[in-house]
């Protein structure tokens, strides 16, 4: 798996400007080790990954190494660099040549940093990362239940031996028991640390049981260190009974621990154990799969709709609409008239999720409309209105039996089905500004900057990948997105013939239509390039197919995969390069070059500067596949696809801008809640200078304030 | 004569026309070189060829007769030449073509942009397969419409072929099929700005009719010269940024058949050589209509003029108002008007379609012609045909009709879109003395070998400013080659 490459080499050999060396190159650590540079050793020195010849990362040396101490200065200096393992995962763009060989090189030089073994091909490096993308068991309730069948079914062979009660081997009790409807049986006891969370046992009640248990513990201060509270799962044909008292759970090797009951053992019902498990979820602990045996343990409450003839005092709710956020939540927006209750809150089951209304967005409201149903209701329909957003995690893909649940002052509770038309979900059959109809302020909303990185998730999670309709792999390719207007997607080609006319240097040109607007035309205006220009000047053409214009550039990585370049120039839809623009495109893809390469656009109307949209934007660009890939793992996406730099600016050293070298014929407009949601995710993602910076660590409140900061520094 | 745009008397953008015939004397440039491109006699180095968006055997529009009579008189003064039209190809069923030196460029209309004109490649392939074949010497362009701003940009990149450009309308300036009128209101435009056309057509961006003015001036800054058939015209594209110096106007020949007598004019007494009798005030008045029937060209006006002579009988009964010329494609609600206004109103008839040969005998049955578009126009046929058959002309007094119809002595204008003001024209026109003033004073009209002469010699001319120095060939304004 690695390649270990240690260095003793710290005095320059024959008069060497540079000393260097890898200590490793590996999919899992990187690739790492020193240069220096003897002239000037506080000069960090810039290096280039390569595959082969190929640049695919460059970093600086200028990571702290005690061991390597420079001549000239007597002391330490810092001269460490390190490609991490994120990088090496971009060597699958570059299996052109699976026997290239992985080094680095100090840049601008070509100088080879020497290693003590021979250094590994791009081959090896992804056949190691392939090997660690093996896919995982997942954490989902079916793989769950197929668990517990296995267990039980081994549960069955350990019935068929001897079952002794040792008193040495008791590990603890059972407390409290509760079956819900779906045949599961729950406890509440405590047991000995150290024992696996899911295990095979025999239900022991006159006669033997098979069954699986799972659990997962918590801290109970009234047990000694070495015992834990527990909350498990019994699945077996086992069902307590009032009269169930004496019984044993035998686990372990042939059987030999056991818990017991607790006497006088509690039998209560599945809500009454939700109710005491809600009590200790916050002490909680545990890996494996305590999050799917919670998620399984809040579906076994009752939700079945409430008959309004049973009540004892007459409740009215319905539900307006709903806006499903995948990994948010659902805003939703209802009424509900209570005469004799209080509501107390609020609870929103969708599939196996089930969603509670965050109390600083739930708002209380005047329903008017209500009072021809409800006559002389006047007082409570000025409280009858609510809207709220309902945290949680609804997945679209567990959509299923959606109900409200109120819950009143004291307790008690009723259930409403909620229509499956009231649904809409982002990213789907919604827009952001659907939101707004819940949320007037919605961007002054605490939940905002969640609401933003949710609907950023649900636009890219709704994305798929580009068809290839063409594709003819080059190293040096330029990207160009297809204009949605058709007079600019003529444009668009006619320029590009023009070019090949009068000055030719392309090497190969990538177009990215969309199916929803420009297909067709471009298909021809393709074929028509191919034929004619195209092979006339030697052109290698593809053409991929997306579905809209605006995810071009979150889908950039998919496309140069498909292209295999190695370096690329990007033009996104509606930017024309200037005369100026597409010298400078040839030179940016010329052999060698590294840079990362901003073409600045301007609107291109006379005399009316206020649509000038100078500067540097995402939107016409040129830079290496390479870091670019490395760069997209961690990049925003943005509504629309583009918002000023993308956070591109900043990732790299010294960035090279050419103004005024490109042009467009559209500006991007945004609608305000675009806007708002692509500034949070600009300042969330760190990019925007002295905005917060740790996405990772950001909470709700300092997203909020983050979110207030970049609203003052637009004002 | 041809007419040099370089040099225009001081103080005057249009000059005012004069003497008989549409071009006044020492404006023109140099006169016909037998030793360059006019060379009828010498022209060893190939054929010059006209080419057309499209051939007049598909349609009978202005430009493409304009470039036939024209291709016509080079041939009958004995220049080589040959006649390109770009035709559909769901037209190609009507194509008739006159002899073996014209030529068809089949296109597909579903790969033409009409924002920034630009045609398909397949365009340029075979306009270039058929100048290369016959070694074609210079390329006169009538429109850049079909024929797209990229085949001219193709054409200078890839051959050493000079071309011109004859412009028939203000297509390279306004989208709204070159008319400067707007959208939807059809007011009348003055200039063109990315802000105000983007106005006009909302679905476009400014920085797309910015674009659009920059492409289209590029492409055409690559044509030796531009030829326009009214200073109007050739005004306009000058302030909108092609270089005054190569500018040249030349009125559009008609084709002029029958003896010459025939085209005198009516003899003082008429409106009997309309009606074949003399006394004036016992015979009504013909006003006729000639062309498309459709509102862009002013037939709303007309009906519009109807309704208002249907309510005074006393004027109605001395006039006749007659109608020549195609309504098919028109938008079913104007038909139903046309059709519901001539049958109501005695006074009106719809003489129906009618034969390009046949024009000057039934303007000869009219005593005056009505001109009345809403847009600028250029330098109508129709005014030189009725010219031709020496009839005044009763049109909109703004553009290219004010110029070529100088108001009370070749005809009488009236306000644009002002139906009131038509029937008051038609309503003075009803008068012998006037009628007879107007007829002695109608300008002599261009024929076939007068627009070839004006041509060939302004081609020569062109052809060798183009080799003056880059400096002297640029804009005034900047253009960029490039978007």
């Amino acid at each position: 798996m690695t390649s270990p490459m240690v260095s003793t080499e710290l005095e320059p050999r024959g008069g060497a400007l540079y000393s260097g060396f890898v200590d490793v190159i590996d999919s899992q650590k990187g690739a790492r080790g020193w240069a220096l540079n003897h002239v000037d050793p506080l000069d960090p020195i810039r290096l280039v990954l390569c595959a082969g010849e190929q640049a695919v990362a460059e970093t600086l040396a200028n990571g702290h190494r005690s061991d390597i101490i420079s001549a000239k200065l007597g002391r330490a200096v810092p001269a460490g660099f390190a490609f991490e393992a994120e990088t090496m995962q971009i060597l699958s763009t570059f299996m052109d040549d699976p026997n290239e060989p992985i080094t680095i090189r100090i840049a601008e030089t070509g100088h080879l940093l020497a290693s003590s073994g021979r250094a590994p091909t791009v081959g090896e490096i992804v056949a190691q990362l392939r090997l660690q993308a093996a896919p995982e068991p997942r954490d989902s309730v079916a793989d769950f239940e197929f668990l517990l069948d296995e267990l039980r079914a081994s549960g069955a062979t350990l019935a068929e031996g001897q079952l002794r009660a040792q008193p040495e081997n008791l590990q603890g009790y059972i407390e409290t028991l509760a079956a819900d409807t779906s045949g599961h049986v729950w406890f509440i006891g405590w047991m000995k640390r150290g024992h696996v969370q899911e295990f095979s046992a025999v239900v022991v009640e006159r006669r033997k049981y098979p069954a699986a248990v799972a659990v997962m513990c918590y801290e109970r201060d009234d047990l000694p260190a070495d015992f834990c509270g527990v909350v498990g799962l019994i699945s077996s044909p086992w069902r307590p009974s009032s009269a169930t008292a004496e019984l044993h759970l035998f686990f372990g090797l042939g059987g030999r621990f056991h818990l017991r009951a607790h006497a006088p053992l509690r039998v209560i019902t599945s809500g009454e154990l939700v109710g005491e498990y809600e009590a200790v979820r916050e002490r909680c602990f545990g890996e494996g799969r305590t999050v799917v045996l919670q998620r399984m343990l809040t579906t076994v409450e009752n939700w079945l709709p409430t008959r309004v003839a049973a009540q004892w005092f007459a409740t009215e709710c319905s539900i307006g609409s709903i806006l499903l956020v995948p990994g948010l939540g659902c805003l939703v927006e209802g009424w509900v008239m209570s005469p004799m209750k209080r509501i107390e809150s609020l609870r929103l089951r969708v599939g196996a999720s089930v969603m509670s209304a965050d109390p600083e967005s739930l708002y209380w409201k005047p329903r008017p409309d209500l009072l021809a149903t409800f006559p002389g209701s006047e007082r409570m329909v000025e409280r009858a209105g609510f809207v709220g957003l309902f945290s949680g995690d609804a997945e679209p893909e567990d959509f299923a039996d959606p109900v409200l649940k109120v819950i009143f002052q004291g307790g008690s509770s009723a259930n409403w089905p909620i229509a499956a038309t009231a649904f809409r979900r982002l990213g789907h059959s919604a827009r952001v500004e659907d939101a707004l109809p819940f949320f007037p302020a919605l961007q002054d909303e605490l939940f905002f900057p969640r609401f933003a990185e949710a609907a950023i998730r649900a636009e890219r999670a709704a994305m798929n990948p580009p068809v290839v309709l063409s594709v003819t792999r080059s190293r040096r390719v330029m990207v160009f997105v297809l204009p949605e207007d058709r007079c600019d997607l003529f444009l668009l080609f006619e320029e590009l013939t023009q070019q090949c006319r009068i000055a030719g240097g392309i090497e190969s040109v990538a177009f990215v239509a969309a199916s929803r607007s420009n297909r067709s035309d471009a298909l021809w205006l393709f074929r028509e390039f191919q034929v004619g220009p195209g092979a006339t000047h030697g052109i290698a053409c593809s053409l991929l197919v997306i579905e809209d214009t605006a995810q071009a550039f979150a889908l950039l990585p998919d496309v140069l995969r498909e292209l295999g370049a190695n370096r690329f120039f990007f033009a996104g839809a509606g930017v024309f390069l200037r005369e100026a623009g597409w010298a400078r495109a040839r030179q940016a893809l010329t052999q060698g070059s590294i840079d990362l390469v901003f073409f600045g656009v301007e609107a291109a109307v006379y005399e009316e500067q206020d649509l000038t949209e100078a500067g540097v934007t995402a939107r016409c660009f040129a830079w290496s596949t390479g870091p670019f890939m490395r760069w997209t793992m961690n990049a925003p996406s943005f509504m629309g696809g583009f918002y000023r730099d993308n956070g591109l600016f900043q990732s790299r050293l010294a960035p090279i801008v050419h103004q005024g070298t490109a042009s467009t014929t559209r500006t991007l407009l945004s609608t305000r809640v675009q806007e708002a949601v692509n500034s949070t995710v600009y300042a969330l993602s760190g990019q925007n200078r002295g905005l917060p910076q740790a996405r990772k660590a950001a909470t709700p409140a300092s997203l909020a304030e983050g979110t207030s900061q970049l609203q003052q520094a637009v004002a | 004569m041809p007419e040099s745009m370089a040099a225009p008397p001081p103080g005057a953008a249009t000059p005012e026309p004069g003497a008989p015939g549409s071009n006044a004397p020492g404006l023109n440039g140099a006169g016909p070189d037998t030793a360059g491109l006019g060379a009828a006699a010498s022209d060893a180095a190939g054929p010059i060829a006209i080419v057309a968006h499209t051939h007049p055997s598909v349609s009978k529009g202005g430009a493409e007769i304009a470039a036939y009579v024209l291709y016509e008189g080079l041939r009958m003064a004995g220049a080589d030449a040959i006649f390109i039209a770009i035709c559909p190809s769901s037209d190609r069923s009507r194509l008739l073509l006159g002899s073996d030196r014209e030529f068809v460029i089949i296109s597909d209309q579903n790969r033409y942009d009409p924002f920034y004109h630009l045609s398909g490649s397949d365009v340029w392939r075979q306009l270039k397969s058929i100048l290369l074949r016959h070694n074609v010497r210079l390329v006169n362009f009538h429109h850049i419409l079909q024929v797209g701003i990229n085949t001219l940009r193709a054409l200078q990149a890839e051959t050493a072929i000079p071309f011109t450009v004859t412009l028939h309308d203000y297509r390279a300036i306004c989208a709204h099929h070159g008319q400067m009128v707007t959208r939807p209101a059809r007011r009348l435009c003055y200039a063109a700005s990315p802000a105000a056309c983007a106005t006009c057509y909302p679905e476009h961006s400014r920085q797309q009719f910015s674009t659009r003015r920059q492409i289209i001036q590029s492409a055409l800054m690559q044509a030796a010269g531009f030829i326009a058939p009214s200073h109007f015209l050739a005004e306009r594209m000058i302030e909108w940024g092609l270089p005054r110096e190569r500018f040249v106007v030349i009125e559009n020949g008609v084709r002029l058949s029958g003896k010459p007598d025939e085209r005198a004019r009516p003899a003082f007494g008429a409106p009997g050589a309309a009606a074949g009798a003399g006394l004036a005030d016992s015979r009504p008045w013909t006003f006729g209509f000639f062309g498309q029937i459709a509102p862009f060209k002013g037939a709303d006006i007309l009906l519009d003029t109807m309704d208002l002579l249907a309510k005074q009988p006393d004027i109605a009964q001395k006039l006749r108002l007659r109608f020549h010329g195609s309504i098919a494609g028109q938008d079913p609600a104007f038909v139903t008007r046309f059709n519901a206004l001539i049958g109501k109103n005695s006074f009106a008839s719809f003489a129906g379609p009618y034969d390009n040969a046949d024009v000057r005998k039934l303007m000869l049955a009219c005593d005056y012609v009505i001109t009345a578009s809403d847009w600028w126009e250029n330098s109508p046929v129709v005014i030189q045909e009725a010219f031709a058959a020496g009839r005044p002309v009763i049109c909109t007094g703004i553009g290219g009709m004010a110029e070529k119809v100088p108001n009370r002595r070749a005809g009488l204008h009236f306000r644009s879109g002002d139906p009131t003001d038509l029937a008051r024209a038609m309503g003075e026109a009803a008068d012998d003395v006037l009628y007879q003033a107007l007829c002695s004073g109608l300008p002599q009209v261009s024929d076939q070998a007068a627009m070839a002469r004006d041509y060939l010699a302004s081609f020569d001319r062109l052809v060798k400013s183009a080799g003056a120095p880059e400096a002297a060939r640029q804009p005034r304004r900047r253009v960029r080659a490039s978007v």
